[in-house]
């Protein structure tokens, strides 16, 4: 008796693996794509957008500032000695471990507290915050003034204090909380 | 006094803080894991703040080699304290075993690279002026820092202070504690050097200790300290209350502790022999083991009928007693329930007479510190037993000494304490049994304010 190797939704079963239809690579390559797009929330895209920018994006434009404009414009001591010593990797897996902590932290809160937009405000605050310190590596890289360090903090604080704060009444608007 | 010894000073207290906190906390339950996590927490900041503190002293032109002792010293200690705090907070709320969350993983593997990158890269040939912050930027970074604190500080705020059991009191602290820490660091890194030129870099290490001084304030006037612990009987290994079994009812056993055959090939016995434990009351793993919760429920047969008769009394509700007050007590405990006394006996004395072994126990006396609450702090009083009750689930709060509290504090302010107590448990499905001598008449008076304030 032949071993079945495949069984075909339409109940047809394949005994030859000759026989048994490939799955294209570029489906294997999306699948995952695909499981998150289709399980995705607001919330969730959030996390992930803000550690796409503040983890990763941030980490490599800081490592291709550095090695264009020299480690000293770094503003993050941390960051420059990582860099100096241990090279790409060091700021890579500080900005990710560094991340991912702080994104356990929130997620830690959200689940405790049950707050929703007040999380979704601040994780909106770290992706600009994240853009922004993209969009000030590759100025430098190019050449251009980057705004100052100084003013990207200040417009951070600000956004993150703001988008706190409209997260935090939507949050009691959704409620009924006074 | 000159810079350098101020600075001294400040740095030693500093690290004598964390000490002092680390091994105070520690020295409460050695064996509690938030208490054991807390000790490490504590440990990682010293490492920090040594760190910290010598990249401050070492002169500019120092040799490549102290700075890159210092400053691994510094990153160790900032990793390790990131770390040990995502698992201190995962501990805290017994969120699973510890090791046992995926998300420990998450930030111990990239942890342990960086520590591993940190002590193990090349440096020669790097300048020094790498490793110590270049001053103008002293105060940007400085900023950037503070964005996540203020971000925590915020968020942990309004978290109090729209808890249904708001408490001010507490919250206050925090705040206070918060915004001193704030205040100090903005000091120390921004408004001394900008305006005056002086730069105390131990006195920015100062902020956090702070902080943690007002948080251990809080956390001890407030009893978060008292952990719930489910009573453990005396005849078993595990604690399951044999009085309630139906092999030991009919005298078919006496209880595992007491018959080898029954105990030797026990799985949790194995366990505890293993962990070197007497019996699960002394592991802090008992309230989320699953082994110990499978395997006895196994083993032990309930019998019904009396059980009944014991466990009788309706969640939310509160029990004015006379004299069989420890009795419906230890009855309500052997039934599962996870107690709490408050009473103005000595807690040894309670331990030694009923057979408490494992039930959180506070002491109303003046002569009590951490373990107890004086007659006249009614507020600190409410907020151990408010704060055990919302944490608890099926708790039962035993209060013995009702009568000595209003002998101390007068009849009127001590009923606003007993109408906020029957509402909590009423609110948490706790059992509140208040042990009392008080005649009928005086009795009435205390239970109808609360009787009408809830109707209305």
């Amino acid at each position: 008796m032949k071993k079945t190797v495949q069984k075909m939704l339409n109940g047809k079963e394949i005994t030859r693996i000759s026989d048994v239809k490939r799955i294209p690579i570029a489906e294997i390559i999306f699948f995952p794509i695909k499981y998150i797009l289709s399980t995705i929330n607001l919330q969730k895209a959030l996390f992930l957008s803000s550690f796409l920018t503040y983890g990763v994006g941030d980490g490599v434009t800081a490592i291709y500032m550095m090695e264009n404009t020299g480690a000293i414009r770094e503003i993050n001591p941390i960051i420059r000695f990582m860099y100096a010593s241990s090279g790409k990797e060091g700021v890579i897996s500080l900005k990710i471990w560094f991340i991912l902590v702080v994104l356990f932290l929130v997620w830690f809160v959200s689940r405790k507290t049950g707050i929703y937009w007040t999380i979704n405000g601040f994780l909106t605050a770290l992706t600009i915050g994240g853009g922004m310190a993209m969009r000030a590596n590759m100025m430098a890289v190019y050449g251009m003034e980057p705004p100052s360090p100084g003013s990207i903090i200040i417009t951070f604080l600000v956004l993150m204090v703001l988008l706190v704060m409209i997260g935090d009444l939507m949050d009691k608007l959704y409620s009924g909380a006074k | 006094m000159s810079d350098a010894i101020f600075s001294v000073i400040i740095s030693l207290f500093t690290i004598f803080l964390y000490m002092v906190l680390g091994s105070y906390i520690l020295k409460k339950n050695p064996h509690e894991r938030t208490n054991q996590l807390f000790f490490l927490l504590m440990l990682a900041f010293i490492l920090w703040s040594v760190g910290t503190y010598n990249i401050g002293l070492v002169a500019e032109n120092a040799p490549l080699k102290e700075f890159l002792l210092y400053t691994r010293l510094q990153l160790s200690g900032v990793v390790l304290a990131f770390t040990l705090f995502v698992f201190f907070a995962l501990a805290l709320n017994q969120m699973k075993t510890v090791l046992k969350n995926p998300l420990t993983y998450l930030t111990i593997i990239p942890a342990l690279y960086l520590l591993f990158l940190i002590w193990t890269s090349d440096v020669s040939g790097i300048e020094p002026g790498m490793f110590s912050t270049v001053a103008e930027r002293k105060q940007e970074f400085f900023l950037f820092s503070a964005i996540f604190g203020i971000a925590g500080v915020y968020l942990l705020l309004r978290h109090y202070m729209t808890s249904k059991y708001r408490q001010q009191e507490q919250a206050k602290i925090i705040l206070a504690g918060a915004i001193s820490a704030v205040f100090i660091a903005v000091a120390s890194n921004i408004i001394l050097p900008m305006f005056y030129g002086v730069y105390l870099l131990s006195l920015s290490t100062l902020a956090p200790a702070v902080m943690g001084i007002f948080f251990a304030y809080a956390v001890y006037q407030y009893g978060l300290f008292v952990r719930p612990m489910p009573e453990v009987s005396v005849t078993s290994f595990c604690g399951k209350e044999c009085t309630l079994c139906a092999d030991y009812i009919y005298d078919k056993c006496p209880g595992c502790r007491f018959n080898r055959e029954r105990h030797k090939n026990c799985e949790i016995y194995m366990c505890l022999i293993k962990k070197g434990y007497k019996d699960c009351g002394e592991c802090p793993e008992i309230l989320t083991c699953q082994l110990r919760k499978e395997t006895s429920e196994r083993c032990f047969k309930p019998e019904p009928s009396h059980a009944k008769s014991r466990c009788e009394l309706s969640p939310g509700s509160t029990y004015f007693v006379k004299e069989e007050g420890y009795d419906i007590f230890l009855d309500a405990v052997k039934c599962g329930a996870f107690g709490f006394v408050v009473s103005t006996l000595p807690p040894q004395q309670i331990k030694e007479k009923y057979g408490l072994s494992t039930t959180p126990i506070v002491w109303i006396s003046e002569a009590a510190f951490d373990t107890g609450v004086r007659p006249k702090d009614l507020k600190r009083l409410s907020s151990l037993i408010i704060n055990f009750m919302k944490k608890t689930n099926n708790a039962v709060v035993f209060l013995d000494g009702i009568d000595v509290l209003i002998s101390i504090n007068v009849f009127a302010n001590v009923q606003p304490v007993v109408q906020i107590l029957s509402s909590t448990a009423q609110a948490t499905k706790s059992y509140l049994i208040i042990s009392t001598t008080m005649e009928n008449e005086a009795l009435s008076r205390l239970k109808p304010l609360y009787f009408t304030k809830v109707r209305t």
